[in-house]
């Protein structure tokens, strides 16, 4: 016992303020990331059931037009599989959007929904969206597997890679400008 | 006696408040004139040769096309239709094809620069600030010719304005003279050595419009681009200073102004969509990136 409290006196001193900071800071740390933690997992908690399923192809399909932009960008190198994925997903994502905005209340007006009411009020014109994204993504699928036969990769042929995507991901712009809720 | 006293006191402001409105107007007018004349003293607007071709590239850059272009209902390129809800009511931009009856085709150079630098209308009256003409004041000589010889080129539309819908009264356009000695800057003179992206960002493509802070008279004393909570139709519309872009890199910024596309793989929808439709994914690669360039530099706070 006497050895115990020995200990401790001796290595109190030891122990300076500049050791005490760092500790309070790591804790500080500590304690920010698990917030952090726990308000992202709300954030995907507040979307369930239809809604969170088709954020979560949104956000598959925006993962994969990210590495095919990154590309373009210069951030990435070049890579044929990649874009041949990414239509693959835009065109499989595609063919199930009809599906992933019912007309139930759930899907209209559910926790987190970014959907706009015009997309029922329009029906027509949402599923004609979609079926252009989905044209214009096998476009991209057939200028990506064009290519990967061929053997030399020059401007010309990035070039009209680039543009098949380009015209494919407007259809997202599109939507979203006349069927996307604007959050914050 | 008292009420009859309170009556002429009131009375006396009353008056006192009109005269001074009065003489600001003028002033105002006064200034305006004399602005417009030294504008035009360096480079003479009448004898500078037109470049009609180019006079395209001013008009994306400068976002007329989309303004004036009601594609969600197929309208015509350039003959006017879209609404913008502003605080005094819903606003119709005209048609500014070169039909000579409904649209702008009667107009001379010297009228288009009235409008796009001044704020005024070939009769006299002021504009509404729906028009950006405080961005559009320091718009270059050759720009204002090149896209006048353009929309004079423009195929004509036989199609009348919308009415505006405001809840107040058109003679309150006189006060916009009055708005115009506050906000319109004091110089009108294009800046030879202003850099092209700050050019196309701040004058031709007025982000400032929807991307800075405006006061209760509706105007942007500051043009820092640091965001608007109370953007076009109650949308909160983003800060795009150096600080706030710090995720992104020029690329980034370029790219984005092509097709709409965020570094995390979002699209633009909203407002931001059609500006990039009709605007800046028709401009030269060199443009997007000198307004990626502008955005990232340390004035752009």
């Amino acid at each position: 016992m006497n050895n115990l409290t020995s200990t401790f006196r001796l290595r109190w001193p030891e122990c300076g303020l500049s050791t005490l900071i760092r500790i309070a800071l790591c804790s500080m740390l500590c304690f920010i990331g698990v917030v952090l933690a726990v308000t992202s997992v709300k954030a995907h908690e507040g979307a369930s059931g239809i809604i969170k399923q088709r954020m979560e192809a949104m956000k598959s399909m925006g993962d994969y037009a990210k590495l095919v932009g990154d590309m373009f960008k210069g951030k990435a190198s070049f890579d044929l599989d990649t874009i041949r994925m990414a239509s693959e997903s835009f065109i499989r994502h595609g063919q199930t959007i009809p599906m992933q905005f019912p007309d139930t209340p759930e899907s209209r007006e559910g926790p987190m929904t970014e959907a706009s009411p015009a997309i029922w009020d329009d029906w027509q014109q949402f599923t004609a969206l979609a079926e252009q994204f989905i044209r214009d993504s096998r476009q991209l699928e057939a200028v990506a597997a064009m290519l990967q036969t061929s053997e030399t990769l020059d401007d010309t042929s990035t070039r009209n890679v680039r543009s098949a995507f380009f015209k494919a991901v407007k259809s997202c712009s599109n939507c979203h400008e006349n069927f996307r809720l604007e959050h914050e | 006696m008292k009420i009859g006293a309170r009556v002429a006191v009131v009375g006396v402001i009353f008056c006192v408040i009109l005269s001074i409105t009065a003489i600001i107007q003028l002033q105002s007018n006064k200034r305006i004139e004399s602005l417009r004349r030294e504008a035009w003293r360096d480079a003479d607007l009448l004898t500078l040769v037109a470049n009609e071709s180019r006079g395209e590239w001013v008009a994306r850059a400068a976002g007329c096309i989309g303004c004036h272009t009601d594609s969600e209902n197929d309208g015509e390129m350039l003959a006017g239709g879209v609404g913008f809800d502003t605080p005094i009511g819903r606003m119709i931009s005209p048609n500014i094809t070169s039909d000579r009856r409904y649209g702008i085709g009667t107009w001379s150079r010297e009228q288009l620069a009235d409008a796009l630098i001044n704020g005024r209308a070939p009769n006299g009256s002021h504009y509404w600030p729906v028009l950006p003409y405080t961005a559009y004041r320091s718009m270059k000589t050759q720009d204002v010719v090149d896209l006048h010889a353009w929309l004079m080129a423009s195929k004509p539309i036989a199609l009348p304005d919308g009415e505006h819908n405001l809840w107040i009264p058109d003679a309150a356009r006189h006060l916009v003279g009055l708005w115009k000695v506050l906000y319109v800057p004091a110089e009108p003179l294009p800046n030879a050595s202003m850099p092209s992206g700050q050019y196309l960002v701040q004058n031709l493509g007025h982000c400032a419009e929807c991307h800075a802070q405006r006061g209760i008279t509706s105007g942007i004393a500051n043009r820092s681009l640091t965001g608007n909570t109370q953007g076009p139709h109650g949308v909160s519309v983003p800060a795009i200073t150096k600080t706030a872009l710090r995720d992104w890199i020029a690329e980034d910024i370029a790219f984005y102004l092509e097709i709409g596309m965020t570094p995390d793989g979002d699209f633009a929808g909203a407002h931001m969509a059609p500006v990039i439709e009709h605007s800046t994914s028709h401009l030269e690669p060199a443009d997007r990136a000198a307004i990626a360039e502008y955005l990232l530099s340390d004035i752009n706070q």
